[in-house]
């Protein structure tokens, strides 16, 4: 056995490098979550040794965004350092300026989902996408690998290439489609989040995509960090590239703010 | 501690055959497991995959087979007596059902014969969510109360059904892992004292097994608690069998 597979077969937090998680939620969704606090995420995050996890308010899917941001907030000041947070957008009305607002109160990214039925590149997200690319925030997008969705992310990578472009869910459907995105764009990245983990999926998005296109999101607590966790530390992949996955990769994007 | 894991929900068919999933076992350091035949909707020829089932699992106590049970109600198949006594003859902790795809209904009048003859074994029955709804599994539990019922595959997004049902029916267990990612799930029922209605599985070959094991693994739950639910839960279950 591997380092990380053991540590996570024994469920001995990893405690070598610092793990980031790159997609994660709060907030109330419809269906039962038992635990809506932070404090009881951070608590998982030690049960698994996670140093920071980016979140956005489930509120990402909603119109109410700027309610879902300041709730965002007050947790990222409970939790200074664990809990970093997504700006949550909405098209109408512009939301530029509440991006710019978010951005000086220390937020680390933009997460736009799409079951508004607006298209990720529609215009109005384009000023808070100019901010993020000024100050090379990561965007994560929900994605669910339709060629349409491809064509926006094509758009915006070209349109804004200081950003890094998160693409969430990946190989959820159409493997090969996020495959060639991620090597075609310098800054599209593959998110890790899948609720069922179909097998060898994760090892195939590494070896397609190379090991430093792919970052960990674990969509927690939309699902359970501790079960997200098990796709990279039973991978058949080195504990390097493993590492990478976990840590490196968004160590390098987040590192990459200015 | 070491925890030991029994895998309720795994299997084997097609391209992954069952020295494959006794190689991932291996890997990953699971001790047994209650293998079904996979993927479970291609196999229209009970016996037959039950024979290869029972093959396959023979003289190897780390699979558990968990043979196709179905209602005699056709006159086309063997009585179910003798269906029960087939697998337990062959080591079965478990039977599976699936309704849908051997064209049965839950009605008393197709399968009480088969749910009475289970219960007078106490043979446990594999529910996949997508095949047997919750709905269906309270009405089953109700109606045979002495049969335990193991819901598996079941969804993140059904704890408001999950939880009453196990409240209500205490012969009804649950399967983690699969597509059961409840956030701090595990934790809950462990809360409400449903510690020893858990059993660990991960639904390999479909999904990654690991993922089931760390979400077991780094549940903050006790260490004696781990260890029901990673394999003491089902071995229990296994020694209530009526053989």
């Amino acid at each position: 056995m591997n380092t990380l597979l053991a540590a996570g077969r024994a469920g001995r937090p990893i405690t070598d490098f610092d793990i980031l998680d790159l997609h994660g939620h709060i907030g109330r969704i419809g269906f039962a979550l038992p635990d809506l606090s932070s404090a009881g995420l951070v608590r998982q995050m030690d049960q698994v040794g996670v140093k920071s996890i980016v979140v956005s308010h489930m509120h990402c899917m909603s119109p109410n965004v700027v309610h879902g941001n300041r709730e965002v907030l007050a947790a990222m000041r409970a939790f200074p350092g664990r809990i970093l947070g997504y700006i949550s957008l909405w098209p109408y009305p512009d939301i530029t300026e509440e991006t710019a607002w978010c951005i000086e109160q220390g937020f680390t990214g933009i997460k736009v989902h799409n079951c508004n039925g607006f298209p990720i590149n529609h215009t109005g997200y384009d000023g808070s996408y100019a901010l993020a690319n000024k100050h090379r925030l990561p965007i994560l997008f929900h994605t669910w690998g339709s060629a349409e969705e491809f064509a926006q992310i094509r758009d915006l990578s070209a349109r804004f290439p200081e950003t890094s472009l998160l693409l969430a869910h990946a190989g959820c459907n159409n493997e090969e489609g996020y495959l060639n995105i991620a090597r075609e764009c310098p800054n599209v990245y593959l998110d890790t989040a899948f609720s069922r983990s179909p097998r060898g999926l994760f090892e195939r998005l590494v070896a397609g995509a190379s090991a430093d296109k792919v970052v960990w999101g674990s969509d927690a607590y939309f699902y359970t960090q501790s079960s997200q966790v098990g796709k990279v530390l039973g991978a058949k992949i080195s504990d390097e590239e493993k590492r990478m996955v976990l840590s490196g990769n968004a160590e390098r994007i987040l590192g990459r703010r200015r | 501690m070491s925890i030991a894991l029994f895998d309720i929900q795994t299997g084997f068919g097609c391209a992954i055959t069952a020295d494959d999933l006794r190689a991932e076992m291996r890997r990953l350091e699971i001790d047994r497991a209650l293998a079904c035949i996979t993927p479970d909707n291609m196999e229209f020829d009970v016996p037959f995959a039950n024979e290869m089932l029972f093959t396959a699992c023979e003289h190897d106590p780390a699979l558990v087979p968990c043979p196709i049970v179905l209602p005699n109600s056709g006159a086309d198949y063997l009585p179910e007596e003798a269906q029960v006594e087939e697998a337990m003859r062959h080591g079965a902790g478990a039977v599976f059902i699936r309704p849908a795809a051997d064209y049965w209904t839950f009605a008393e009048w197709v399968c009480d014969r088969l749910f009475k003859v289970l219960e007078s074994h106490r043979l446990p029955v594999l529910c996949l969510e997508r095949l047997v709804p919750l709905e269906q599994v309270g009405g089953l539990a109700q109606r045979y109360p002495r049969l335990p019922f193991i819901v598996a595959e079941s969804s993140y997004r059904q704890q408001r059904i999950l939880l009453p049902l196990l409240e209500t029916f205490p012969n009804v267990f649950l399967s983690t892992g699969n597509n059961y990612i409840v956030y701090k799930g595990i934790e809950q029922f462990v809360e409400r004292g449903f510690t020893e209605r858990l059993l660990f599985g991960t639904g390999f070959p479909v999904s990654d097994a690991m993922c089931g094991i760390t979400q077991l693994m780094y549940a903050e739950i006790s260490e004696e608690q781990r260890q029901l639910i990673g394999a003491g839960n089902m071995e229990r279950l296994m020694e209530g069998i009526v053989r």
